[in-house]
């Protein structure tokens, strides 16, 4: 299961789209504050975040997938020309 | 924030970038990166104390037990345990001690997508479906004379378990666009991290695959709860570091002493990542407590590590431990909860997961304590004394 967690639904939408279209493993869309809920009790491949992501929301899904499981990758969704 | 300043806030973090809008070729390669990083850990779940179930602990003494009284009979396992626990090695131990001729052929139910599984398991004929352009012999089949391990059996899709059971029940496969019974001698092995009777309850999964899948349950206790075998394993990655690169590493006995008190929510797995990533951060080095990088330092404010340590990107912060204002501010509520989380999960461990006591530690009333956790969304407590 892959998580993709933004706020804005049609990016979110979008993304999980082309995930699924490489034969990913089944992919949720969720929110900062629901990402856990709802991947449930899923084991996670990966976390996708957004780009319209504030920091604080960054900051408290990177320490959620610490706390959860360390060896969870996290995909980093930014603008071209950003480090 | 850039990547680069989340790694080094992060530096446990598996962090990957991907441009936005999101190109396909990128995609791809970020996901063959993760699929690639996931086999690596399986791999290393795999050869755990290369292929040997260590430790002294009673737990393991009852496990390996079991593991001789199963093993040279031809009855069906079921193995749970959280994620991490070994599950597949013990798999292994049971098919390396049973005397089967026939190989080890182990699938992961929930690596592969649904509609690939049926023709990954039973195998196709040619034509069945575009692009089965010959006939394939699946799992079932390849694993003729030997064990079929079945991994993440609570993730199987509900007309797959159906499709199981028949197999369990008659012994015999049929290929997807095939019409003939093909008979399959395997002993099956099944593992989940899953709680299947809950499952069950909330109609996910089979209660007759389950009972069929019973026959012989083995459940390995998690990490934490047998910590006296901690040395044990970190010798033994250390052992095996040293071995294939020529790498080794010594870890004092203050660290030692918090790698026991640590809850490894990823058991043996995270266990031995530490040390894989230890042994590159400090090769052929000594390894303190102040070295252990969070969450693993989290529950023990004297052994944090220091500013200058924390600057040199060696060790890592958690987040809610500064006492200074960082230069670029904060978000001060985020702070505090962070503050209010990371302590209540200490209290509770503290407490045995007791909520009135930890709520006694805390200093606040048991129904503000539950709301809390509720709100955290931390882990319900096993125990409750009401």
């Amino acid at each position: 299961m892959i998580v993709l967690v933004n706020d804005a639904e049609s990016t979110a939408r979008h993304v999980k789209e082309l995930i699924e279209f490489m034969d990913a493993p089944s992919v949720c869309t969720a929110t900062p504050q629901n990402w856990l809920e709802q991947a449930g009790e899923r084991r996670l491949e990966a976390v996708f975040l957004g780009p319209e992501l504030t920091q604080p929301d960054v900051d408290a899904v990177i320490a959620g997938v610490g706390r959860l499981d360390p060896n969870i990758p996290i995909v980093l969704l930014a603008s071209p020309g950003t480090q | 924030m850039s990547i680069n300043d989340l790694q080094r806030k992060y530096p446990w973090a598996r962090l990957y970038r991907l441009d936005y809008p999101v190109r396909l070729d990128a995609l791809a390669g970020v996901l063959e990166e993760i699929h690639a990083a996931h086999r690596r850990i399986d791999k290393a779940d795999r050869d755990s104390g290369d292929g040997k179930l260590i430790g002294e602990s009673a737990g393991m003494l009852k496990l390996r037990r079991l593991v001789d009284q199963v093993a040279p009979s031809p009855a069906t396992v079921l193995i749970t345990g959280e994620s991490g626990t070994g599950k597949e090695v013990v798999a292994r131990q049971i098919h390396e001690f049973s005397g089967r001729s026939g190989p080890f052929v182990a699938v992961n139910c929930g690596a592969i997508p649904e509609h690939l599984l049926e023709s990954e398991l039973f195998g196709h004929e040619r034509g069945a479906f575009t692009g089965a352009v010959r006939a394939r012999e699946g799992r079932f089949e390849q694993a003729k004379g030997g064990t079929f391990f079945l991994d993440e059996i609570g993730d199987m899709p509900a007309v797959m378990q159906v499709k199981l059971l028949r197999v369990l029940e008659e012994r015999v496969i049929v290929r997807v666009g095939g019409t003939a019974s093909i008979p399959v001698d395997v002993r099956l092995i099944a593992a989940t991290h899953r709680d299947l009777p809950k499952r069950i309850e909330k109609g996910e999964f089979r209660e007759d695959l389950y009972y069929r899948l019973n026959v012989f349950p083995i459940d390995i206790m998690p990490l934490r709860e047998r910590a006296e075998d901690i040395p044990l394993l970190v010798n033994e990655f250390i052992r095996r570091h040293l071995e294939q690169q020529s790498v080794t590493l010594r870890i004092e006995d203050d660290a030692m002493q918090v790698l026991q008190q640590y809850r490894w929510a990823g058991n043996v797995r995270e266990l031995a990542n530490l040390v894989e990533r230890l042994v590159v951060i400090k090769p052929n080095g000594v390894v303190t407590a102040r070295n252990l990088p969070w969450p693993i330092v989290e529950h023990d404010d004297s052994l944090l590590p220091d500013v200058e340590l924390i600057s040199s990107g060696l060790e890592s912060a958690p987040p809610g431990r500064h006492t200074s204002l960082p230069s670029g501010g904060l978000d001060l509520k985020q702070h505090l909860a962070e503050i209010e989380q990371s302590m209540i999960q200490q209290a509770l461990r503290d407490a045995d997961g007791v909520v009135q006591r930890a709520a006694e530690i805390l200093g606040v009333g048991r129904t503000t304590l539950v709301e809390k956790i509720r709100r955290y969304e931390l882990n319900a407590p096993d125990k409750d004394t009401g």
